[in-house]
């Protein structure tokens, strides 16, 4: 199975972000980055499958060089080698562009990423990639099984879990609860620093498809109260006319 | 005049999410609502709730293969009504449904998609959370015909001009490259979290499925809340992954929210401090719940939650 993991750099949960002057961006300067935590899912799911099945891992990102350091850490998880895509300003629609080069190129079997990036929160890639390759997808995975060219895959929907199946090559996003992400080892860590991570430059340019016009800061909440009892609990409960 | 086409869902009726998007209808620029509404209940679902709506038009189609709003066809019927009625934007409700089919749709018609919209300015200005909603960021589409995912939690019922609705089904190539195998539901019989007004929640300090069903059940039954839980208690095993209120799972904002042993992390928090009022009552007094509560009590909630369960009447 030749599976291609593309991962995002995000900032990590405890960074502050703090809106810069433009109001079009944020300071980076104190931000600690990370793989996107639901595209680590996804770097361990292809892991197990590669595990289970053979082939290759692919771990891209688009970005410039400041992407290699999560590749590395892909790598070190143990997938194979990475592609950077040398590009900025792109949103879900860019990178999904970007990658359909990439993905038509090296005929991958599986594409499988997080389903969302916890910096922009947009869950949009992985779909507008199978659209434009009308590839089967199956977004928000708790489960993944393959069988031969055949995927099943359960999903985490709004009323409990739905199991749908379909037929390779095609695209998967990772829910929360696909699995726990393996820590690097050092010997996987050593391993990969010789890997190959290789830079490629778009023939064509993909303009965002999302405009930003600002970041506000959401109103701040009035600060509550502590209460010394549930009597007291219930009588302000009451008073605010929620029970 | 903008036309607008809106992806609505549910089973015997309209789904609370699709209920909540036709709500949020008003705040879009006035024009003519088409909606698409499709699987086996298609025709019932219009019957029973649509014959006097917001929409000049419901198309549908009562395949049952449709039921699970798999992309391919999905998008197959939005780019028909489209080629003919050539809608300004396509709307769904951000349900595991329209999360999945509004990118597929956006990518197959190539124009920009705009998700988990909390606001709806003039000219085609949205508001969206980032940062797991600690930053909220003003966006617009940059191609005129755009599609747009609604948190329906986000905007309050606003009277809509009603029209005697006109039904018509609508044929298009049903093909499926993605199929069904099997759905498990989670029992119904109490209110679904988005249903209630109230929602009772607990975090991994309740401690076990028997807990959680002997600590949070009768809290919410007397409350007629639906019940809720932190990723950690899913994870943990003591609620099933619907339960999930959080960043990445349900986004809800009832009237009222209680968090029972749960100390507050962003991602969690991301999923409800819009609700309208916050309790939260944990052990301990400087757990990151508390910032956001409207009231807080500093309780064992193995005690606290039966007093209240009590004292309820």
């Amino acid at each position: 199975m030749k599976i291609l993991v593309p991962i995002k750099r995000v900032p990590d949960y405890d960074s502050k972000i703090v809106i810069d002057i433009s109001g079009r961006g944020y300071e980076t300067k104190n931000i600690k980055w990370i793989m996107n935590p639901f595209d680590e899912i996804a770097v361990e799911e292809a892991l197990r499958l590669q595990e289970k099945h053979g082939g290759e891992v692919v771990i891209c990102s688009v970005g410039g060089p400041e992407v290699e350091k999560e590749i590395r850490h892909g790598l070190a998880m143990g997938a194979d080698r990475g592609i950077i895509i040398e590009a900025q300003d792109a949103d879900s629609f860019a990178v999904a562009n970007y990658l359909t080069k990439i993905w038509q190129e090296e005929k991958f079997d599986l594409l499988i990423c997080g389903k969302q990036a916890v910096d922009s929160d947009r869950n949009q890639m992985g779909q507008i990639f199978a659209s434009l390759l009308d590839l089967p997808i199956a977004t928000f995975a708790s489960e993944v099984l393959v069988e031969g060219e055949n995927v099943k895959v359960t999903r985490e929907i709004d009323g409990g879990l739905l199991t749908v199946s379909f037929a390779l090559p095609g695209v998967i996003t990772c829910d929360l609860r696909l699995n726990e992400p393996r820590y690097a080892s050092l010997p996987g860590i050593m391993k990969a620093k010789k890997k190959e991570i290789k830079t490629v430059t778009p023939e064509q340019k993909f303009d965002p498809k999302i405009k930003l016009i600002k970041y506000i800061e959401p109103q701040k909440k009035q600060q509550g109260i502590f209460v010394e009892s549930v009597d007291e609990l219930l009588s302000k409960l009451k008073e605010r006319k929620v029970i | 005049m903008n036309n607008y086409l809106v992806i609505l869902e549910g089973d015997e009726s309209l789904n609370p999410n699709s209920q909540g998007l036709i709500a949020s209808l008003a705040n879009f620029k006035p024009g003519i609502f088409h909606a698409l509404v499709l699987g086996s209940n298609a025709q019932k679902i219009c019957e029973s709730a649509l014959t006097n709506s917001v929409f000049s038009s419901v198309f549908y189609n009562n395949d049952e293969r449709l039921n699970f709003y798999p992309c391919k066809p999905v998008a197959e019927a939005v780019k028909k009504l489209d080629e003919k009625y050539d809608y300004q934007v396509i709307i769904a409700a951000g349900s595991s449904v329209g999360k999945e089919i509004l990118p597929y749709i956006g990518g197959k018609l190539g124009v920009s998609v705009i998700s988990d919209v909390v606001g709806i300015n003039s000219d085609w200005v949205y508001t969206r959370p980032v940062f797991a909603g600690s930053m909220l960021a003003e966006v617009a589409p940059v191609t005129t015909k755009h599609c747009v995912g609604v948190r329906s939690s986000a905007f309050s019922e606003q009277t809509l001009p009603i029209f005697a609705t006109n039904f018509e089904q609508i044929e298009f190539d049903v093909f499926l490259n993605v199929k069904f195998e099997r759905v498990s539901l989670s029992p119904k019989g109490r209110p679904q979290l988005g249903d209630s007004q109230v929602v009772v929640s607990g975090g991994r300090a309740v401690g076990s499925k028997e807990n959680f069903e002997n600590l949070m059940f009768p809290l919410a039954d007397k409350l007629a809340a639906s019940v809720g839980a932190t990723r950690a208690a899913v994870d943990a095993g003591y609620a099933p992954n619907d339960w999930q209120v959080g960043q990445t799972g349900k986004v809800v904002a009832p009237n009222l929210y209680i968090a029972c042993g749960i100390s507050g992390a962003i991602q969690h928090i991301a999923g409800m401090k819009d609700s309208k009022c916050i309790v939260a009552i944990n052990k301990d007094k400087s757990a990151p719940i508390f910032e956001i509560a409207d009231f807080g009590l500093v309780a064992d909630i193995f005690e606290a939650v039966p007093e209240l369960v009590e004292k309820l009447g």
